[in-house]
């Protein structure tokens, strides 16, 4: 996992010009009729020897530094704190219609308006920055689940689909039960690695069939996921799910799938949102709720080295020229 | 005595280490430069009708629709220069799903591959196909998405239900600052369409009387059952958006497709320079110790 690789090995092809200054110069001898007048000069050759030996390590160092080696960029695998959360999205024509930004108060003839989906676009946007080390993925349902983008760490990749459902409408009619099913299907095939959590977002309900229940059941138990059902309440007439006991009015989609969920094996939470407010308050609850130890993937970017080769053939350069110097004032 | 260390230091011998030394300074400090260069901001519309199901694309033929538009856009996606933003969108019946908005194409390479590999015909939340709404969708949903994306939109052509004879199907796209390219893929023969499971398994292929076919022609006698690509009709859709045309004969052609119809837009990126000036280094220093004649 340590060993050095290249980026551009074939640069290493140029290492025979480190030879260069083995090769016998001319510029740098110094004229005498004779060699024997010279007087023997151990220092000199010494110099000589470690002139070239310099001049080589730096054209080496040069040459290393351009085929730039370096370790791997790596993923490593981290324990903090999180879940894998696959976020479902309702993405029909109805999540287009507009809700108050917050309740009105008395004297005030409008509040401002914005879509349901601005609003769970924003709240999901938050939890995706607060938990930047978590695994997302992404689906979007109405007639057909859309699977954007299966679990990843790259939360960039999550938020550019959360950007995405802003853009243009979606088709007027939904089948929940078949998004529930491929968000499910999202968690096939891989290992456990912390607490999982499917953050179902809509404003409607759905009247699930017998055997489509039967999987949803089957699916959520065997994965080991949690379900968390953010509701928008479109208005004051949509049926209040936190109200909801005994006296069950099945006849309403909503309530018919809340009493669905609320009877499943697994952990389920409703969260009603009316505004941005209480939105952005039950994405925080999620978020307080799901801090299970969990193994993240961190990728350790490619450590280059072709720096500290410059940086060495710089130094062996430096003293090639202060040796120069001093050499030649000898002779001077 | 200090000055003719100066002077040998200095000498012609050794100017050559002495313009090294800086450039290597500047290799190790590796300066900001930004240089303008080519980059493409694309998003990619699939066409998810059942027709892309045809298994008729490509060269030899093999490939089904989808399958042969998806690998291109792979190429594509390898083949255009780091800092070049794509996003994918999928068309079925008359509107356009956007599934990603356009992301940098190196950093995200592994979520954008992931993201392709889950397009397919089970996202279809209509079974029609109305291309030219498809078209103008794809272009209309790209401009809401940012400013100067090009479109890629690639489809067979094949209108279900076929549109009456004189209608395109295309809303006017003067409003719209259209940039981008209509990609044709399919072959030229009609063939049938299958019919899908939710599995993704051939179950079979429609007959003529099970699809609707054009007013005029006795049912038995359609061709509608058929598919293959209707070029020249994306060849007039491509012209009235003002967007070139290409054919999608095999995966590479999308990535010479983009590049000739000049999708780039130029943008400052920091390229990294630091090898220039050590290379320039290396070649000052080998004059320095070249053997004199």
């Amino acid at each position: 996992m340590t060993s050095i690789e290249f980026t551009h090995p074939l640069a290493l092809l140029l290492l025979p010009l480190a030879l260069l200054p083995l090769l016998r110069r001319r510029r740098d001898a110094l004229p005498f009729p004779w060699l024997g007048l010279l007087p023997v000069d151990p220092l000199g050759s010494v110099l000589q020897r470690l002139w070239q030996a310099l001049a080589m390590l730096t054209l080496a160092a040069i040459v290393l530094g351009l085929s730039a080696p370096g370790i791997k960029a790596a993923q490593i695998e981290l324990i903090g704190r999180g879940a894998e959360i696959a976020i479902l999205l309702d993405r029909s024509s109805s999540m287009d219609a507009a809700i108050r930004v917050h309740q009105r108060t008395v004297g005030e003839s409008s509040a401002a308006l914005q879509s349901k989906n601005d609003v769970a676009r924003q709240a999901l946007t938050w939890l995706l920055q607060q938990r930047p080390k978590n695994r997302f993925s992404l689906t979007l349902f109405n007639v057909a689940p859309i699977r954007v983008a299966p679990f990843t760490d790259d939360i960039a990749m999550v938020q550019a689909g959360l950007d995405a459902s802003d853009v243009g409408r979606g088709p007027s009619d939904t089948k929940m039960g078949l998004g529930i099913l491929a968000a499910i299907e999202g968690f096939e095939g891989r290992s456990y690695s912390g607490s999982r959590a499917i953050l179902l977002v809509s404003d409607g309900g759905a009247r699930l069939d017998k055997p489509i229940r039967e999987r949803i059941k089957q699916g959520l138990a065997r994965h080991r996921i949690a379900l968390y059902f953010i509701y928008i309440r479109s208005s004051k007439n949509s049926p209040n799910l936190e109200l909801v006991g005994t006296d069950v009015d099945a006849r309403v989609e909503e309530v018919a799938l809340h009493v669905f969920f609320a009877g499943l094996d697994s952990e389920y939470r409703v969260f009603q949102a009316e505004d941005p407010d209480s939105m952005a308050r039950a994405v925080a609850q999620i978020d307080q709720l799901q801090n299970l130890p969990l193994i993240y993937r961190q990728r350790v970017p490619r450590i280059d080295y072709s720096r500290y080769c410059f940086a060495a053939a710089l130094g062996c350069g430096l003293m090639l020229a202060g040796l120069g110097a001093v050499r030649l004032e000898r002779l001077a | 005595m200090l000055q003719a260390v100066a002077r040998r230091l200095c000498g012609r011998h050794n100017l050559p280490l002495l313009l090294a030394l800086p450039l290597l300074g500047v290799a190790i400090l590796e300066l900001p430069l930004t240089l303008p260069q080519d980059v493409y901001r694309i998003q990619v519309s699939f066409d998810i009708t059942q027709s892309m199901n045809v298994e008729d694309a490509g060269r030899d033929g093999e490939a089904s629709r989808l399958d042969l538009a998806k690998a291109a856009a792979k190429t594509l996606l390898l083949s255009l220069p780091c800092g070049s933003r794509v996003g994918w969108s999928v068309f079925t019946g008359h509107r356009v799903t956007m599934l990603v908005t356009p992301l940098e194409i190196c950093a995200h390479h592994d979520g954008l591959l992931a993201s392709l590999a889950g397009i397919d015909g089970r996202m279809r939340w209509v079974e029609s196909s109305n291309v030219g709404r498809g078209l103008f969708q794809s272009l209309r949903t790209a401009q809401q998405a940012g400013d100067g994306i090009a479109v890629v939109f690639i489809s067979d052509g094949h209108e279900a239900p076929p549109l009456r004879r004189g209608s395109s199907g295309m809303p006017t796209t003067h409003s719209l600052d259209a940039r981008g390219l209509v990609a044709g893929v399919g072959g030229d023969n009609p063939a049938p369409i299958p019919k899908i499971d939710a599995a993704g398994r051939i179950i079979g292929y429609w007959q003529a009387a099970e699809v609707i076919q054009q007013a005029e022609v006795p049912t038995a006698q359609g061709g509608e059952h058929l598919s293959h690509l209707h070029e020249a009709h994306l060849q007039w859709l491509a012209r009235q958006a003002k967007l070139s045309y290409a054919r999608l004969d095999s995966t590479r052609a999308l990535v010479d497709a983009v590049r000739e119809a000049r999708l780039d837009v130029s943008a400052s990126v920091g390229i990294d320079l630091h090898w220039v000036a050590a290379l320039l280094a290396l070649a000052l220093l080998c004059f320095r110790f070249l053997p004199s004649r």
